[in-house]
């Protein structure tokens, strides 16, 4: 345990200090800092759902690049680097390696959600104190559950989690990094083509529910949208946490399994 | 004598390209390293040699063969006990020396302020003392080497295992290289030292073998080995042309020969020592 605790935070020195996620980061952070000036393009009454969904959409695309970029980037570089052959000379174990990785990588993404919550709960505070006396008409009768915001990113951050667990996998297998981004993003595509598919109201039935099996199945998350407005439905929430952590936990095995299988 | 490292019968083949072309790495190998032992591993390039090191270690898995540490498998506990220094090490950039060390230790079940000290030790001992709070990133390839080092003796291990630790060390850097691994030996270390420097081996080894495309060319003690059957050399100071002419009717008068007769002259590397000293 103590081996993985300083493997990942190892590794958490190794991404914050890679320009590209800082760059990702900022990004995400602009885009949902700006969100106040495009909302002088007057949308009436939405404007608080619209500063939402900037945060949700910021945190859920940026989110997912960044879990396949960092992991593939954090796993690769060990091993094109070499230094994963020092790092196995000393008493270090396939799965504490590829464990300690993984939550290298996860607390990087946490960092980053938490980042993304706090920006969009401000932007919601200030957004709310602009209507002044015209609150009742512009709020729409919404009024912000900032936990809600809270407990939507937590879980978010869950699914990055599973997505960067998924990319672990890959990289124990893959033999380049270019192969491991690409086949990592393909999958997630799939997962979010499911994902679609069960929004608009497909059925899972047939190939649609094997593959649902085999892809994370994200849709569980997409629910989680109306904790911001709403009340948390406690039970939606650690379901959608459990899968994303037991999706994770058996990615993480099989990417212990793969490193196992490989030769440095 | 226990054997810390025994080898037998180790083949590899690396697979490669789509069609899973075999490159016969290792051929049957099989040797014993007793405890305590400085064992030279020699040989041209591609002979194997990092791959055996590789093999010991756990790194590649071998396609027949056994290899066991102090009487057992390699393991991760086994690991504790090892030190290995990479060809070419190559490190987490942005950590500075001493972080990288103590990381290290700390990986080897080393607590917190132990590890530190430790690590202080360790970089000493190898002359990175100055350069220990800088970026490992910035470093020379000679300090990678020295780090590197550093790294593999920082948890006191009791089989130290060193690829090619010369390799673009400058002479003095050797020679420190060589006193340390006098040291561990000293301290009763076993040391497997895989080096191109014949001069370094040959001094340091009390074993060695020679390893060629996969199989083991020669293998003994590196005096025997090395050893012309029946002759001697003697260095002689004083004595001009007219003496060595007597001394070789002489020795022809009890029935020897000499063979050779040539100035004695120190090494190159004894020559650059005493200036660069003689020069600070
Ligand atoms: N990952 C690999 N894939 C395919 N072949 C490899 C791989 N690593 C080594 N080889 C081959 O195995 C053989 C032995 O390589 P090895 O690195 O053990 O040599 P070496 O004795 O350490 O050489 P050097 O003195 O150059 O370090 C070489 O023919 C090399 O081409
Ligand atoms: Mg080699």
């Amino acid at each position: 345990m103590r081996n993985i605790t300083l493997i990942s935070i190892n590794t958490l020195h190794e991404t914050l200090r890679q320009k590209l996620m800082l760059i990702i980061a900022l990004v995400a952070l602009a885009l949902v800092l700006s969100s106040k000036y495009l909302l002088s393009l007057d949308l009436g009454h939405e404007q608080l759902r619209f500063v939402f969904d900037f945060g949700s959409g910021a945190l859920g695309f940026f989110g997912s690049i960044m879990a396949v970029v960092a992991t593939c980037q954090i796993f690769h570089s060990e091993i094109e680097n070499k230094t994963a052959i020092t790092l196995l000379s000393k008493p270090v174990g396939f799965a504490q390696f590829a464990a300690g990785k993984f939550f290298g990588a996860a607390m990087a993404l946490a960092l980053f959600a938490f980042a993304i919550a706090a920006a969009t709960c401000a932007m919601l505070f200030i957004t709310r104190l602009g209507f002044g006396n015209s609150e009742a008409r512009l709020s729409a009768g919404l009024s912000t559950n900032y936990a809600g915001v809270c407990a939507f990113a937590f879980a978010q951050w869950c699914k990055l989690c599973a997505i960067s667990a998924v990319s672990a996998f890959i990289c124990s297998v893959s033999s380049s990094l270019l192969f491991s981004v690409i086949v990592s993003f393909m999958v997630l595509a799939a997962s979010t083509a499911g994902e679609v598919t069960l929004w608009l109201g497909g059925k899972s039935e047939g190939f649609a529910r094997l593959a649902s099996y085999i892809f994370p199945d994200f849709h569980v998350f997409s629910a989680l949208e109306s904790f911001a407005f709403g009340p948390i439905d406690t039970g939606q929430f650690a379901a959608a946490c459990a899968y994303a952590a037991l999706y994770s936990f058996a990615a993480v095995a099989a990417a212990a399994f793969g490193s196992s299988r490989r030769e440095f | 004598m226990n054997a810390a490292i025994e080898i037998s019968n180790l083949k590899k083949y690396y697979k490669y390209g789509i069609r899973g072309i075999a490159v016969k790495a290792l051929d049957g190998i099989s040797m014993s390293i007793g405890e305590g032992e400085v064992f030279g591993l020699i040989g041209p390039n591609g002979a194997g040699k990092s791959t055996t090191i590789k093999i010991i270690l756990g790194l590649l898995r071998p396609n027949s063969g056994e290899c066991r540490i102090f009487g057992k498998p390699v393991s991760k506990d086994a690991k504790k006990h090892i030190g290995y220094l990479p060809e070419n090490p190559y490190f987490y950039k942005y950590l500075t020396g001493i972080e990288l060390v103590s990381f290290y230790a700390k990986l080897c079940g080393m607590k917190s302020e132990k590890a530190t000290a430790a690590a202080e030790k360790a970089l000493d001992t190898v002359g990175l003392s100055d350069a220990a709070n800088r970026q490992v990133g910035l470093y020379s390839k000679g300090m990678l080497q020295r780090a590197g080092l550093a790294q593999a003796i920082v948890h006191n291990p009791s089989l130290v295992i060193l690829d090619e630790p010369a390799s673009g060390l400058d002479p003095i850097g050797a020679a420190d290289m060589a006193a340390i691994v006098t040291r561990l030996k000293n301290d009763g270390k076993t040391v497997l030292l895989c080096s191109h420097m014949m001069s370094e081996v040959e001094k340091l080894c009390s074993r060695a073998a020679i390893l060629c495309s996969g199989k083991i060319a020669a293998i003994g003690k590196m005096d025997k080995l090395l050893e012309i059957d029946g002759r001697v050399r003697l260095d002689i100071d004083g004595a001009d042309a007219k003496t060595l002419a007597k001394i070789s009717e002489f020795a022809a008068s009890l029935g020897a020969n000499v063979v050779e007769k040539s100035a004695a002259k120190i090494s190159l590397e004894e020559f650059f020592k005493r200036t660069v000293e003689a020069g600070k």
